[in-house]
């Protein structure tokens, strides 16, 4: 579970993302269990009619990457590869994003965790994780996982 | 904006407002007044300079309008079109993983 801090920090910069994600026809929805948990829905630009759902799960923020799984719905389940998108570095047969931007790429590569691949944690590094995703989904993305 | 030249005449010229946000800066968002014909690169180069990052092996920082990259030899007034402003985000496109 969070700490109070991480709490506070994400809910200082969690309008920003909402509205990022909005203007690109997506949304952002705090999960009820866990407010560490946010669920973003994205599309990509080439192809408006689908929607990727997206988890993201923050333990110590802004200090530490976020766990990032695409579910097949708010709320859904993260174990389906179809639920992923095709793109460079989005590993949908291992359920991960194996880049210095998730959880799961810093414990693939620990060497990421210093340098110039290091976590950001100055700004709003949500919304920079959030950009990052729909950049993906806009300049990179060639399909669903099959 | 209107300037006065060495020979006393006076001209108008068209500077477009650009700015460059990037979400992971303590310094908020880059700002310039350019002219239309400089190009995007030269703003992603100068945002770059601000916000003290640059281009590695893995990785390279894009700018992009309307979620799209905008190529380095475009020039701001393309992008704005009839607009006195244009809006820019900074982002690290990563090519590893």
């Amino acid at each position: 579970m969070a700490d109070q801090e991480t709490l506070l920090n994400l809910a200082a910069d969690e309008a920003a993302v909402a509205g990022f994600l909005a203007g690109s026809g997506g949304r952002l929805a705090r999960d009820e269990a866990d407010p560490a948990t946010y669920w973003l829905a994205a599309r990509p630009a080439s192809a408006p009619h689908e929607t990727y759902y997206i988890k993201v799960t923050w333990t110590a923020y802004p200090h530490q990457a976020a766990s990032v799984k695409f579910a097949d719905g708010i709320g859904g389940s993260v174990t389906a590869p179809q639920a992923w998108p095709v793109i460079p570095g989005y590993r949908a047969a291992s359920l991960d994003i194996c880049k210095p931007m998730t959880a799961e790429g810093f414990a693939l590569h620990p060497e990421w965790q210093s340098g110039p691949d290091a976590w950001p944690t100055e700004g709003n590094p949500f919304m920079w994780l959030a950009e990052m995703l729909q950049y993906d989904l806009d300049n990179s993305y060639t399909g669903r996982a099959a | 904006m209107t300037i006065q030249e060495e020979a006393g005449t006076a001209r108008t010229v068209r500077l477009i407002a650009v700015q460059v946000s990037f979400p992971v800066s303590a310094k908020g968002p880059y700002r310039a007044q350019v002219p239309p014909q400089d190009t995007a690169g030269s703003v992603r180069v100068a945002a770059m300079g601000f916000f003290e990052v640059s281009d590695g092996a893995d990785y390279a920082y894009m700018l992009t309008h309307g979620g799209h990259d905008v190529p380095d030899d475009r020039t701001v007034g393309q992008v704005a079109g009839e607009k006195d402003s244009v809006e820019f985000r900074l982002v690290k496109k990563i090519t590893q993983g």
